[in-house]
């Protein structure tokens, strides 16, 4: 069938943002981030009016779920391009809108800086500064928030998360820090770094989390943000009344 | 100005920087991308280390035999063993580091069984050992970045090295997304910028190990060595514009390889191979499946495919320790591996092959060093699944240490003025450029070029076209876009030349080793051949290759 790629562009960060048009031929199964390559290998490139056009800017790297580059607006929602298939769109006349993620700055048409999200994780200190203890019970839960690709659909989704810059991070920290957050956390011994730890995280985390759980419907891994966030919680609380423990053994 | 560069934040280079901020040098690592990118974040398998926990007797002496087998002898043992040594106590640091490894019962970390070696010595995080990893590094990076005692940048490409009489001191790199080479100075330049994936596109890897720096370096006259070696993972499967790996830990679990004979389930490797069975080392797995398909016409469907079967494992297996795999067939192939066998295929995988470097990791020239999978070590004609990740981030740490130390070779204005004129010189390159051809275009003829000229099978005949289709895509090259395309444009013109090496090594390595087959010379040559294939770039425009002996210093 063919399709309308309707994608928003901008040159830089200061140039004026337009929608361009690209048409294509795709099957239910194709998926976005395909489209994008087929457009970008086209030679010569050219729109659905047939104007000459630069490349669509974009980052991808593993084309499997593996990675995180790829998220961005499809439809409207915050999604990994190469895990989005023809097939689950709407597909209202032919149409996919793609933009950037709108909470980041952006660098160039789908391309936007997440670097912040990594501002998020220095600023608050979010490492061992010990040998990494093993929790049996957080076991599979830590591995789970491992796992997180960093791409931003869940902080994309939030009603809380406003990205700061990358001098000042930003005040809320949004589900993939927390996740990070819960990690170290869970690899301390109860003590005085765990609970900095959790501090941190309910200062720039949980604090401003209202649990509305949008991100866990966006999370392409489908990671369990609220057992996460809740379990962060949980062991702050805990932690208030925690005798330390990090010395003995 | 920095004492030690260094280009890609794989586990390779996340492990460089590490040791070289743990020795107190000035460090600057470098990428493209996060580290949360980088190919190493795909490894699913594990990683081996003879830890001799499962009572089988293990050792690391054991491991290195295993690795040197595997390689059919073209490995550097010496390298190896140090490799294997170093191994039990990489995992242990690894762990401390917060690595999220799967258990056993008692609390350790827990093996599976891998291709190729009978102990169980595979360490594991369930599908998913190098997003674990990562995240561990990447994490330690970051702690050591903000004490400062990293520096860290995440939105260059290496373009090329600048190179004086005397050797290296520094790198000349392109901001992502446009902008005129800059130069970086350092003593010395640790490249750990993956494998050339992109040389041939429909692989299982990442696009961000397009070989474009190894490429650029080549043309600089660095040696490359056994670039022939091109691994085939024999279970892939067609996914979305890419071959989609089914972890060798399918197989490790129980999985089973079969095909219909006669309308009934074949299991042909374990007919084969009674002993090794579906756990043979990955090129005698590769070439099993092609002679099924190809020479006793056994395809399923008479397409290029058989079955790997894993739905009669424990759901509790497929839930956790397959869990990514299972999903990965889900979503990319619509096939619940739960219910239904996987249709797979032998893809491009791995490189054996790339910068010739020493048992230190030191390249042809001076201040240059090279680690992970872009550089030629530990792995000689066929990889060991799950040595791969504990090469790169022992080749970092190794790679970090002989680097360590090194003395000024140019003054601060002599660094200057080297970089300088590099960075014109890859500007008026990229100048050259003002034709129409868009560079995406071409490099899919030449992925298409070299996928059928280094297949599984190869013969001086097929070799020799794709070499006469490469020399015509070359000179299509001169037609490349300039303008906002110019630095693809000239990438582009590099990858051709290290695809041209790549031929050329095969059909000098006139036997058949490891993942290295000619039909042609269907013998293994151990009097001719047991020795390493060094491609090198000479000024004339030409490509030398010849052969070395293993483990001979590439500097001389
Ligand atoms: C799907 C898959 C599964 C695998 N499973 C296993 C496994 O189970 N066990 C195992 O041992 N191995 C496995 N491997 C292999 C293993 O993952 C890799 O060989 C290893 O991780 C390579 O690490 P590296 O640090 O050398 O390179 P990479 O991780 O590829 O990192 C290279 C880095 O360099 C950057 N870079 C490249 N060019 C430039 C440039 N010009 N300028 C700046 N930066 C640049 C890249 O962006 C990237 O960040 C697997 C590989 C794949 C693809
Ligand atoms: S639960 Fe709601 S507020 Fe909290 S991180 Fe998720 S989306 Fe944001
Ligand atoms: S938690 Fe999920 S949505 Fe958020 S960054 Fe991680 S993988 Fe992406
Ligand atoms: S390209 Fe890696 S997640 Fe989409």
């Amino acid at each position: 069938m063919q399709v309308i790629l309707r994608v928003k562009r901008q040159a830089g960060p200061e140039s004026r943002p337009y929608w361009q048009e690209f048409s294509c031929e795709a099957g239910p199964d194709s998926s976005v981030l395909s489209l994008l390559e087929e457009i970008n290998s086209s030679s010569p490139l050219t729109d659905a009016a047939g104007a000459e056009a630069l490349p669509i800017e974009f980052e991808s790297g593993c084309r499997q779920m593996g990675c995180g580059a790829c998220a961005m607006l499809i439809d409207g929602y915050p999604r990994l391009a190469c895990a989005t298939f023809l097939r689950q769109l709407k597909l209202k006349e032919g149409v996919i809108t793609l933009a950037p993620l709108s909470k980041f700055p952006l660098l160039r048409d789908l391309h936007v800086d997440r670097g912040v999200l990594t501002e998020d994780v220095k600023r608050m200190k979010l490492w061992l500064n010990h040998d990494a203890v093993v929790d049996k019970k957080e076991l599979p839960y830590a591995y789970q928030s491992a796992s997180c690709l960093m791409c931003g659909c869940c902080a994309e989704i939030c009603p809380n998360y406003q990205a700061g810059t990358a001098a000042t991070g930003s005040a809320f920290t949004g589900a993939a820090v927390m996740n990070q957050a819960y990690r170290a956390a869970s690899q301390y011994p109860p003590g005085k770094e765990r609970r900095r730890l959790l501090k941190e995280n309910v200062a720039a985390g949980q604090g401003h989390c209202s649990r509305t759980l949008s991100c866990l419907r966006v999370c392409p891994l489908e990671l369990p943000l609220d057992y996460i966030i809740s379990r962060g919680n949980h062991m702050y609380l805990k932690s208030l009344f925690e005798r330390d423990k990090s010395h003995e053994k | 100005m920095y004492d030690i560069l260094i280009v890609g934040n794989g586990l390779a280079g996340l492990s460089a920087a590490i040791t070289c901020a743990e020795a107190k040098a000035r460090v600057l690592l470098v990428s493209s991308n996060q580290p949360e990118r980088s190919q190493s974040v795909m490894a699913e398998g594990g990683i081996n280390a003879a830890l001799d926990q499962k009572g089988e007797d293990d050792s690391p002496a054991q491991h290195l035999a295993d690795t040197l087998r595997a390689g059919c002898d073209l490995a550097d043992a010496q390298a190896v063993a140090g490799l294997t040594t170093a191994a039990p106590e990489i995992i242990r640091w690894a762990d401390r580091l917060g690595t999220v490894f799967s258990r056993d019962e008692e609390g350790r970390v827990d093996q599976r069984c891998f291709g190729g070696q009978k102990k169980k010595r595979t360490a594991y995080a369930n599908a998913g050992i190098g997003r674990q990893l990562m995240a561990a590094l990447s994490r330690q990076c970051r702690k050591l970045e903000s004490e400062g005692r990293i520096e860290v940048r995440e939105d260059l490409r290496l373009v090329s090295a600048a190179l004086g009489d005397r050797g290296c001191c520094g790198g000349v790199f392109r901001r992502v997304g446009g902008g005129e080479p800059e130069g970086i100075a350092a003593e010395g330049l640790i490249l750990c910028c993956g494998g050339p994936g992109g040389l041939f596109g429909n692989n299982t890897g990442s696009l961000l190990s397009d070989g474009a720096a190894a490429a650029a370096l080549f043309s600089q006259g660095a040696a490359m060595a056994d670039l022939e070696m091109i691994q085939y993972h024999p279970t892939t499967a067609a996914g979305p514009g890419k071959r989609l790996l089914i972890s060798e830990a399918a197989r490790g679990e129980g999985g089973r390889l079969f095909t219909y004979k006669e309308g009934k389930p074949w299991y042909f490797m374990e007919e084969w191979f009674p002993e090794g069975g579906n756990l043979m080392p990955r090129d005698v797995v590769s070439r099993s499946i092609y002679k099924v398909v190809r020479e006793l016409g056994l395809g399923v469907e008479g397409r290029d495919e058989v079955l790997l079967d894993i739905s009669f494992l424990p759901k509790e297996v497929l839930d956790t320790r397959l869990a990514e795999i299972c999903r990965n067939c889900r979503t990319f192939l619509g096939v619940d591996p739960a219910r239904e066998p996987i249709p797979v295929w032998p893809g491009v995988h791995y490189f054996m092959g790339g910068f010739y470097v020493g048992a230190d990791h030191a390249c042809s020239i001076p201040r240059l060093w090279a680690a992970g999978e872009c550089a030629c070590q530990y792995h000689g004609a066929n990889r060991l699944g799950g040595n791969s990740t504990l090469g790169a981030i022992y080749g970092g740490r190794v790679a970090a240490e002989s680097a360590l130390g090194a003395s000024p070779l140019y003054s601060a204005a002599e660094k200057e003025a080297l970089l300088e004129r590099e960075a014109r010189r890859q500007s008026e390159l990229a100048a050259a450029f003002s034709g129409r051809l868009r560079p995406p275009r071409l490099r899919q003829e030449l992925q298409q070029v070299m996928r059928e000229g280094m297949a599984i099978f190869r013969s001086e005949e097929q070799l020799a076209a794709a070499l006469g289709r490469l020399y015509s895509l070359e000179e299509e090259a001169r037609g490349l876009a300039g303008g906002a395309e110019a630095a693809d444009s000239l990438t582009l013109t590099g990858q051709m030349r290290l695809a041209r090496a790549m031929l050329l090594s095969a059909l000098a390595r006139r036997e058949s080793r490891g993942a290295h087959q000619r039909s042609d010379f269907p013998a293994r040559d151990d009097a001719g051949f047991r020795c390493v294939t060094v491609a090198q770039y000479g000024a004339d425009g030409n490509i030398n290759v010849g052969f070395r002996p293993i483990g001979a210093d590439p500097c001389k």
